[in-house]
Order: structure tokens, then sequence, then C-alpha cells
């Protein structure tokens, strides 16, 4: 099937809501207080359409709602109301190193962080050598990952993800990771990606990244959409409201 | 289902396996080490109150059962919530974290269950051994102990004590179950204990493949499949309902 020009992500009167914390943390309180929950709505009844190849800035201050709309486009969570429909495989890079587990070589990370992010065992197998190279630190890839320093866990993690198939990426904040040598390779590579037709959504607070790779700007405060147009309409007043960063 | 998720599970297996007793010298052998010393300890002991024949092999054979119980549900219940930062980074198919902490357990007592028999066969105890129960009796283990560890492991999310309660069930449950005694030595009035533990029978199971001695009482292997079958729905149904929303909890 082919979705050229279709929306390959919509959402329609989507809402999430969070119950605050510690209002059921035990089984025992729950039966002596019983449950006196308080919603948070992270988001309020959003709306969005973001077509195959578009690339899509998210921007907004801290608990704005940004992640928790990443993590409802990559279906990591789902919305308490409205309507999702996502098509394709998307990526999630919201937290490079979540799949590693120190204990084990790099290799065997490489394999266990690609099957999370959803890449078959051949499909790895066959990326190996090009995801090693990439990667680039040498003897150390066949070491415990206990031994590595964070910059190497990141490059292996990156690496993998970069390889991966897919037709939706999420990015969270952090683009460029390691020394200034894989920061170069890493962000030739997201360029890559830009220029290719795949579609990116990316949270960052990064106006000047913005304004280089993204066409459109979607503007998020309170949970609520505050606008949603071309990039250098929207960052002009987001800069015009809260002063230059 | 297909081939990409069982390749998933399987890998998420092999992790927690590996990662058990990697940097351990001899690693795999303290899953050994740990239960010939139970059964030692408690077989020089109890010998003395209790008149089984070979007790040592009937305990043994109650034991790897019941550790597999215990460090299933040990390390099972608080899955999801270790795995937190895994969970809410990444899109995967959740049930895999309880899983592979009952598959990886399952492998360690597949081989001290393999190990027992080579024993048992080299010193000539052999001829008891009957490997049609024990299939059955490990299918049954393992489908009960997935059930429970589903349904701790999901409350466990919500409700933080869940793990102290099954710690401290746990600790009744091991002298509610007929490991280091028979059923004949316990007073007809106390059975419903045994009809309302889904262990008993399986523990039961266990030692009857291995000394040959059955005394299986039909009505509690009936009773405890039921409450085994109820057990089961009820770690499916509650992770079911509840996987959507299980990462926000985290």
């Amino acid at each position: 099937m082919n979705f050229t020009n279709s929306n390959v992500v919509k959402l329609q009167r989507v809402s999430k809501k969070y119950e605050f914390a510690n209002i059921y943390s035990s089984l025992s309180e729950y039966f002596l207080v019983g449950s006196k929950s308080k919603p948070f709505w992270a988001l309020k009844n959003i709306n969005l359409e973001i077509k195959k190849g578009e690339k899509v800035g998210l921007i907004g201050p801290n608990g704005a709602g940004k992640t928790t709309l990443l993590s409802i486009i990559s279906g990591i969570t789902t919305p308490d109301k409205g309507c999702v429909d996502i098509r394709g495989k998307v990526i999630s890079i919201i937290e490079l190193e979540a799949g590693f587990h120190i204990e084990l070589s790099g290799v065997e990370n490489i394999f266990l962080n690609g099957m999370i992010l959803g890449m078959s065992k051949e499909g790895i197998k066959r990326r190996l050598k090009t995801i090693i190279n990439f990667a680039g630190i040498g003897k150390f890839i066949e070491q415990p990952m206990y031994s590595y320093s964070e910059g190497m866990k990141l490059r292996v993690a990156f690496s993998v993800a970069a390889h991966c198939d897919f037709d939706t990426l999420v990015l969270d904040e952090n683009i460029s990771v390691g020394d200034i040598d894989f920061q170069k390779k890493s962000l030739s590579k997201i360029r890559e990606f830009f220029s290719k037709r795949k579609t990116i959504v990316i949270a960052t607070h990064y106006l000047d990244f913005l304004q280089k790779t993204c066409e459109r700007v979607i503007w998020l405060n309170n949970g609520r959409i505050v606008e949603d147009g071309p990039v250098e309409k929207v960052i002009k007043r987001y800069i015009k409201e809260n002063g230059n960063i | 289902m297909n081939k990409q998720y069982f390749e998933f599970i399987f890998a998420m297996t092999e992790r927690e396996f590996k990662t058990r007793y990697k940097r351990a010298i001899f690693g795999f052998i303290w899953v050994l080490i740990n239960p010939i010393l139970q059964m030692l300890i408690i077989g020089i002991i109890f010998s003395y109150f209790i008149d089984i024949p070979n007790y040592f092999i009937f305990l043994f054979s109650g034991l790897m059962p019941w550790n597999f119980i215990t460090a299933t549900m040990t390390r099972g219940t608080p899955s999801f919530v270790s795995e937190r930062l895994l969970i809410k980074k990444a899109k995967f198919p959740l049930e895999a974290i309880p899983l592979s902490v009952i598959f990886s357990n399952f492998i360690h007592l597949g081989v001290s269950v393999f190990l027992f028999l080579g024993v048992l066969v080299v010193l000539g105890g052999g001829g008891n051994i009957s490997l049609v129960f024990l299939f059955l009796s490990l299918i049954w283990l393992l489908l009960l102990s997935s059930g429970l560890v589903f349904f701790t492991s999901t409350l466990h999310v919500k409700f933080r004590d869940i793990n102290f309660i099954t710690q401290a069930f746990l600790i009744v449950l091991f002298y509610a179950t007929p490991i280091l005694y028979d059923l004949s030595l316990i007073p007809e009035r106390l059975w419903f204990i045994f009809y309302l533990n889904p262990l008993t029978s399986i523990v039961m199971l266990f030692q009857c493949s291995f000394t040959g001695q059955c005394r299986l009482n039909p009505n509690i292997v009936g009773v405890n499949i039921l409450i085994g079958i109820i057990v089961v729905l009820c770690g499916v149904i509650v992770f079911r309902k509840n996987k959507r929303n299980l990462v926000d909890w985290l």
C-alpha cells in the first residue's frame, strides 16, 4: 500500500489524563483511605494530522505535553479520549539507552535494543557490521557494557536506532550525542533522514535547529495546541511571547 | 503472533537468563547449590521426625517446583516496575517482561530436573521415575506460575505493597504445601488447606514422578485444577485489562 500524500498520523480530539501519584500507591491504603483520584490532563482535545514525509517540530515550555504527545504518536501510551490513527512503523528515540543491559556485551545489546525497537533478528544480523562500524568504538563492542563510557553507550544506541527501518521517527530533545566527531556523524545521519521521505516529529528547545530542518512547528502549552503552522511564523510568535532565548 | 514476536520473547528471556549469573564464578552452579543445601539441612533435621521412605529424594522433588515458584514470584512481581525505564521509552509487547522471568526460571528448573534425573539413574533409583507425570507437572507448574505472576506483577504497578504481600504469602505457603511432609501425616480436618492450595497437587505430582510413590487424592487434584484455572484466568484478564494503561502508572 502506498500512503503518499495521505496522513501517517491522525489524532482526533485526543485527551490524556494522568492521576497524581501516591493515591493508590499501596493496597492497604486503598482499602483504608479509599481512592480519591485527582486527574491531571496532560493533553486536552488535540487535533492533529501529519502527512507522510512532513518534518514537524514540537515546541513549548517544560510540562506542556510534548513528551506525552510523542508517546501517543509512538504508541507507548494510549489516550483517555479521542482516537489515534497511525500508519506505518514508528520508532521513538526518546531515550536511546533504555534497552541496554550493562552486564551484556555491545553486540548482545545491539541485538536486544534492535529487537526492542522492532527489528527482526535477521534484519539486525544483516546490518550488524554497518551498525558496529557506525558506532566506531573498536574492540569495546565485544566487552560488557559496564566498561563503557557514557559517550560510548550513546554511540552504540544511536547507531542501532539509526539503522532501523521506520516510516516515522519520533525524537525527543537530545539530537546530538557523543564527542564532536560522532556529533558530526550523527547530525549528518539525522540530516539524511530529513532529506529522505521519512516523517519526523521532533520535540526540542533548539529553535535554530527547527528553523533549519522543519517546515512545520506545533506550539504546545498546558496540553493544548497554541499554534500550528509554518516554522517561521510560529517561532516568530513564540519568541515574541516568550522573549528571545 | 509471528516469528519476530517469539524471537523477541526469546531474546528477553536470554537477557534475563544471561545477566543473572554473568559476573559470578561458576555462575550456574549456584542454581544447584541452594536447593542441595536446603535439601541436606532440612533432610538431616526432619528425617528425625518424619518417616518417609527415600526422604531426601522426596524432599528434593518437592523443593524444585517450590524454588521455581519463589524465584519466579520474587523476581516476577516487581518486574514491570523494575523495567519502568524501558517500558516508558519504547513500544514492545509488555508480556515479554514477566514471561522472560518465568521462562528463564523455568530453564533453571529444567536443568535441575535433568541433573537430578541423572543422579537418580546413576545411583540406581531410576526405576521409579515416571516421565509422563514429570512432564504433566512441569506444564501445570508453568501455567499456574504464569497466571500468578501476571496477576501480581500487574497489580504491583498500581499497588506497590503487593510485593510485600506476596513475600509474606510465600512464607505461609511453604508450610501449607506438602514439601517437608506427606498428606498422611496431617489430620484430615486440616485438609481444606490442601484443597485450597493449588500447589499441593503439583508438588505431589513431582514427588510421585521421582519416588514412584503416588498418594495423589483425586478430590484434591480436581479442586486444585479448578483453582488453578481461576488463577490463570485472573492473571490473564487483569493483565489484558490493564496493559494499555500500565505505562501511565510507572
